[in-house]
């Protein structure tokens, strides 16, 4: 799985780390059980700061969708939790904004169903 | 200095020349997609106009490489040493610069014309690409305990031959320095192509053999150095014929091991598909990596096993600019010989000390601490520890043979020399520039 992180952009690169590792667990190219590098080889791999690698794992941690240990480091988590209600919150935000935008609900549900097929489905 | 001794270096130092074109015309075949450190899309590689710039290349880089062997035969018209050195010191400095002209021509051509061409596939934004199930492949080292025994053999000779310690314990410095070396300048960084994980596990894998295998191999060739050394350090062509042997298995090892590293990465890339990375934009005539975004010192090479640094990086730009101030006060080294090989020893005797002199050495005794002194006209085989040893000088510390340590200031043209023996016991051999200066030196001492 390729990391390509912009620094350019607005995004935090901790943040963009989290979100691409989010979406390649949910596309299948990274599987429960999988080992991720460690702080230090994420780090060196992409040429930031340690302190931004931690960062990133820790909010994959908190969220649920990796877990670390001090022999293993970082791994893919089998069965990452429920969805958070602010996974929920910002899911209405955005159903609001497309809503506001001049969709229907047929096309929204279009639009949800193509991020699905190629993300998910990689289609 | 004799003919056979400037032949000597010239075969000892020709070799470069040699090596450099063949890593240079080496970059001219697509390794990781990079060809004179620009990265091409797989159709773009056989392009005639790229071809035709890598021919006109190959011509200007011949011709640089044949420039710089003319440049180096007039050398053996030099007969001092200073000015030898100094001409060699040029020398090595020009080359650093004149075959890398062609390169960097080279390399600007073919930019432009991937420019042209529409083959950039970096983005505009800066990015970094890392394979993230290549990276959580760990980096498995070598143990330290490979490093024990080229230790133990090059620390052997100061077992039976306490008089060179220094030298022994330099030369035995070095195997610690190889597994630092290996340890603290490996960038632990994937070789990432494209989006193939199993390509950049090979060729990270690869590098990392490679890199320990240099090491070691350079330990125990040290190991066996030293010991080699030690059996032949009376004998002068003996010796120089172990230090050749050395730096022959150094660099064929170096060199091989580079050349292997670089025909893998031309296998396993060569059927990159159309998704590959492209960081040019990051690298200033191919050459030197410049990534204001990337938080290290220092990165790999583009190709091969080498490492070199970000200079973006204030650490690195200081480090680089002290190795380029380096090498170009390099030749003022030779002319600090040069007034070394002019400057006369100087033998005076005053009321309370005797002192020789030497360029910007000097050494004194006072009259009160003088046990003995005698004047020889024949000099022991000397072997140098610590020193200056020139046809017009020989200072610093000496073993003599049947004499021991000894403290040396004398011209070795110029006898006969004044011993002086100390109350503590060392010795001491003066001698003058100027004919008879240790017998008139003997003469006020008595």
């Amino acid at each position: 799985m390729l990391l390509r992180l912009d620094f350019s952009g607005d995004t935090p690169v901790y943040q963009q780390i989290r979100n691409q590792i989010v979406s390649a667990i949910a596309a299948g190219q990274l599987v429960p059980g999988e080992k991720l590098p460690t702080v230090r080889a994420l780090a060196e791999e992409c040429g930031i700061n340690m302190m931004t690698a931690s960062k990133a794992y820790q909010l994959l941690k908190a969220e649920g969708y990796i877990t670390t240990g001090r022999r293993d480091g970082a791994v893919v988590r089998l069965q990452p939790g429920d969805v958070k209600p602010e996974t929920m919150e910002g899911l209405r935000l955005r159903v609001c904004e497309l809503r506001l935008a001049g969709l229907g609900r047929d096309e929204i549900l279009k639009l949800c169903g193509d991020i699905y097929d190629k993300e998910v489905e990689g289609l | 200095m004799t003919l056979g001794w400037r032949l000597f270096m010239l075969a000892v130092l020709l070799p470069v020349l040699p090596i450099l074109y063949v890593m240079l015309r080496d970059e001219c075949e697509p390794k990781k997609n990079i060809i004179v450190g620009v990265t091409l899309p797989y159709a773009a590689q056989s392009d005639s106009v790229v071809r035709g710039l890598l021919e006109q290349y190959k011509r200007e880089m011949r011709l640089a490489c044949w420039a710089m062997l003319a440049a180096a035969i007039p050398n053996l018209l030099f007969s001092g040493f200073g000015s030898f050195l100094t001409y060699w010191l040029v020398w090595v400095v020009a080359l650093c610069v004149v075959p890398f002209i062609p390169y960097i021509r080279c390399n600007k051509a073919l930019r432009q014309l991937k420019e042209a061409r529409g083959w950039k596939r970096a983005p505009d934004a800066p990015q970094a690409v890392a394979d993230l199930q290549a990276a959580a492949q760990e980096m498995r080292w070598l143990s330290p305990w490979w490093f024990l025994p080229p230790l133990a053999a090059s620390l052997a000779p100061l077992a039976f031959d306490w008089t060179m310690w220094p030298l022994w314990l330099a030369d035995a410095l070095i195997v610690p320095v190889c597994w630092l070396c290996y340890r603290c300048l490996y960038r632990n960084r994937t070789e990432v192509v494209d989006g193939d994980s199993h390509r950049t596990m090979a060729l990270t894998r690869v590098r990392r053999y490679n890199w320990g295998k240099f090491w070691l191999t350079m330990a125990w060739a040290t190991g066996f150095f030293n010991i080699g050394m030690w059996l032949t350090i009376g004998h002068v062509w003996l010796c120089m014929g172990v230090i050749l042997l050395y730096g022959v298995v150094i660099c064929t090892e170096a060199v091989g091991i580079e050349l292997r590293v670089r025909r893998l990465q031309e296998k396993l890339t060569a059927d990159c598909g159309a998704e590959y990375v492209d960081e040019d934009d990051r690298w200033i005539w191919g050459m030197f990596y410049y990534n204001p975004n990337d938080s290290r010192m220092m990165v790999n090479a583009r190709v091969g096993i080498n490492a070199t640094f970000n200079l973006a990086k204030r650490p690195a730009q200081i480090i680089a600019l002290f190795l380029v101030a380096l090498l170009l006060a390099c030749p003022l080294f030779g002319v600090w010989m040069m007034g070394m090989e002019r400057a006369p020893v100087e033998l005076a005797v005053t009321e309370t000390e005797v002192t020789g002199t030497h360029y910007t050495d000097q050494w004194s005794i006072a009259r009160e601490d003088i046990a003995a002194i005698e004047v020889i006209t024949d000099l022991p085989r000397l072997r140098r520890v610590a020193g200056t040893g020139m046809d017009s000088a020989l200072t610093g510390q000496f073993n003599g043979d049947g004499w021991g340590r000894l403290t040396l200031c004398i011209d070795p043209r110029q006898g006969p020399w004044l011993l002086i023996e100390k109350t503590d016991g060392t010795l001491f051999l003066f001698g003058g520039s100027q004919e008879g200066a240790a017998a008139a030196a003997a003469e006020r001492l008595r």
